[in-house]
């Protein structure tokens, strides 16, 4: 699922629930402020109401007469000639005293429930108009009994502006909702444009374009941690491609040259048999043999790579083995008059496996004393300590750049590949063996040239 | 012809250099870039064949120095390079033809004559002057209707003066194109190869000469006339 989709279905929804709980709030507070209203009309009539039942004194004493006017002059006011207030006045014997005319014959429902200060109660009467209706019982002075009144206001104000707010409520809380969800869907899309250009970037790229990388400036910073990220993976896949583009290329000249000089050979001595001779025979056994030998290396490498698992583990000395494999390397140290230098620290024991070893260390040795300058001195070390065994020796043409080259396979500082003694594979065998012993083979350079090879115990 | 030859694999080299003589042509070999730069400052070939990865220079900075220079000698790349990458970068650079290893010895020599052709404009491996007929892909030479054994210099002789046919040819040049530089061509050694020649084409008496001396300038083989 998609961010904006994501995004979209969880705001939407958000949204609608913001919308709807706004809607109820305005809502109750409208219908709440407009019944507070009605009440507040009813309390004001009621106070009328209660002034024009007042017994008005003459001279000191209650004249009844006088209430008895003052009460038809509140009946006839004009709001109870139209449909709107009603008032209605019930003596001590439940009989009706008084009532507005726009009541009509019908007159107010009989309250259940009277008080002192108005009991609320809400009717609908016979002419269809629903009130709400306050109820008083007051206590007449003098010990006159009770008398009950009823003042009464119509809802259809407050009904009709409710149900008008309801519409509009609905429309204005849809017309919310799409409104920011439309804003939301416009926002998300420039939002997330930088991600889809990047999409866009990403599925242009081939292996021919991994020189390219993505911009990090333009990109969002949330995004900019992982931009970065994808620009270092694209960074190790163009240096894994350009190893194995290097390689290929490497292994066509190491296997097409010679294969060229033999197919070469025996198709000129076949058409000009009168210049052959036995020469062209040994050159062509010779390059059979270099060629052999290449591909023996390589198919030692593949099967190292391939198989860790058929490592065996026994325990081995590594003086004596370091010495055995030194000792192959003898005759070349000596025509380039190379001094080895041991550096043995015996009863150094391990769990390895020592047809694995013996190819790193034999490896180690040999590129030692076949790349030294003649003349110079190979040291080979080993110990107790993390650095089981160091191989050092003066690399004077070697760059800490060649260093990430240098267990490559078939690579050789010499990119012309003219020497065609070394097919540039042994060190890359090395590696490969260390891996499947769990050890590490790290080469380093000193700043006065010396190289050393060093393979370590497992962390 | 005289072509160069850079090889870094003498291996490659020898048979190369061996198949190339014995098609005719005078050949320079050499395993070095730098070396091989040198020699195409100093001496005019027809067909330059170039390995890619050399040490000094390598093939493709000689060529892009040989264009630079204006040398539009004919370039045949001859490498284990096989890329398509490889193929466009060479070709791009004004390489002429590109030529995997391992190779057809046959393949190769028939590209190189074709190149060395191109530098005369010419298509057809068939060069005739009036009833002389050489064929440079069957390496034939026939007089009217009879087949002529030929040194492999005089017909490499015979080639360079039938491109160049109704042009005169100066000694230098022959000695440039016919010699290569392990041979010292003494003051008449063309003068006695175009003798040898004239002999080894004059089939019979009828024979009309072919190749004139134009006196203080060199050689021209030209249509007789009428």
């Amino acid at each position: 699922m998609s961010i904006r989709a994501r995004l979209l279905t969880c705001l939407v929804p958000g949204f609608a629930v913001v919308c709807v709980v706004v809607g109820i709030v305005v809502f109750v507070t409208t219908k709440r402020g407009l019944e507070a209203d009605l009440d507040a009309r009813l309390a004001e009539i009621t106070g009328m109401a209660r002034t024009a039942m007042r017994t008005p004194a003459v001279d000191g004493r209650p004249a009844p007469g006088i209430r008895g006017m003052t009460l038809d002059r509140f009946v006839s006011r004009d709001e109870f000639s139209t449909t709107g207030e009603y008032f209605q006045l019930w003596g001590p014997d439940g009989g009706t005293e008084r009532k507005s005319p726009n009541l009509g014959a019908a007159g107010l429902p009989y309250p259940t429930e009277f008080s002192r200060e108005g009991a609320v109660s809400e009717c609908t009467l016979p002419n269809g108009d629903t009130v709400r209706i306050r109820a008083v019982r007051l206590i007449q002075t003098g010990g006159r009994g009770t008398v009950d009144f009823a003042v009464a206001a119509s809802r259809k104000d407050v009904d009709l502006r409710m149900s008008r707010l309801v519409v509009e409520l609905v429309v204005g809380g849809v017309a919310c909702c799409a409104a920011l969800s439309g804003l939301l869907a416009l926002a998300l899309k420039v939002a997330l444009r930088p991600l889809a250009k990047l999409g866009e970037r990403a599925a242009a790229m081939d292996a021919e374009s991994l020189d390219q990388r993505f911009p990090t400036e333009s990109m969002p910073a949330e995004v900019r941690p992982i931009v970065a990220r994808l620009n270092d993976l694209l960074a190790r896949l163009e240096q894994g491609f350009e190893r194995e583009r290097r390689f290929s290329g490497d292994l066509a000249h190491e296997l097409r040259t010679p294969l060229a000089a033999i197919r070469t050979t025996s198709e000129v001595a076949a058409k000009w048999p009168e210049q052959a001779g036995t020469e062209d025979f040994r050159e062509i056994a010779d390059l059979a043999a270099r060629l052999q030998q290449t591909v023996d290396t390589l198919l030692t490498l593949a099967r190292t790579e391939a198989s860790a698992a058929g490592v065996s583990r026994e325990p081995v000395e590594l003086a004596p083995l370091v010495r055995e494999c030194a000792a192959l390397s003898g005759r070349m140290a000596a025509e380039r008059n190379i001094t080895v230098v041991e550096s043995l620290q015996s009863g150094v024991e391990l769990e390895s496996d020592p047809r694995l070893l013996r190819i790193i260390v034999t490896n180690l040795v040999s590129n030692a004393v076949e790349y030294a300058p003649p003349g110079s001195r190979v040291t080979l070390a080993c110990g107790e300590g993390a650095r089981m065994l160091a191989v050092t020796n003066p690399a004077p043409g070697l760059s800490t750049a060649d260093l990430t080259h240098l267990f490559d396979r078939l690579w050789r500082k010499d990119t012309s590949r003219s020497d065609h003694t070394h097919s540039g594979l042994g060190l890359a065998v090395a590696q490969s063996c260390a891996v499947a012993l769990g050890l590490e083979l790290v080469a380093e350079l000193d700043p006065d040239g010396t190289l050393s090879m060093s393979l370590l115990r497992a962390k | 012809m005289r072509v160069l030859f850079v090889e870094d694999s003498a291996a490659l080299r020898k048979p190369v250099v061996k198949a190339l003589q014995a098609s005719g042509f005078a050949v320079d070999s050499t395993g070095d870039g730098n070396e091989g730069w040198r020699l195409t400052r100093s001496h005019d070939y027809d067909v330059i064949i170039l390995d890619i990865m050399l040490p000094g220079l390598d093939g493709l900075e000689v060529l892009r120095r040989l264009r630079e220079a204006g040398n539009e000698t004919p370039v045949l790349f001859l490498t284990a390079k096989d890329a398509v990458e490889d193929r466009v970068a060479g070709l791009r650079l004004g390489a002429d033809d590109y030529l995997v290893k391992s190779f057809a010895v046959e393949e190769l020599l028939a590209r190189v004559e074709a190149l060395a052709r191109r530098r005369y404009a010419k298509r057809s491996p068939k060069l005739i002057v009036a009833d002389l007929e050489l064929d440079s892909a069957a390496k034939t030479v026939r007089r009217g209707g009879t087949e002529l054994k030929l040194a492999p210099q005089l017909y490499s002789l015979l080639e360079y003066l039938l491109l160049r046919k109704g042009q005169v040819v100066t000694r230098t040049q022959i000695e440039e194109h016919i010699y290569d530089a392990l041979v010292s061509p003494t003051s008449n050694v063309v003068d006695t190869a175009v003798c040898a020649l004239r002999r080894a084409i004059a089939v019979s008496d009828d024979s009309l000469p072919l190749i004139h001396t134009r006196r203080g300038l060199g050689y021209i083989i030209e249509e007789p006339a009428e």
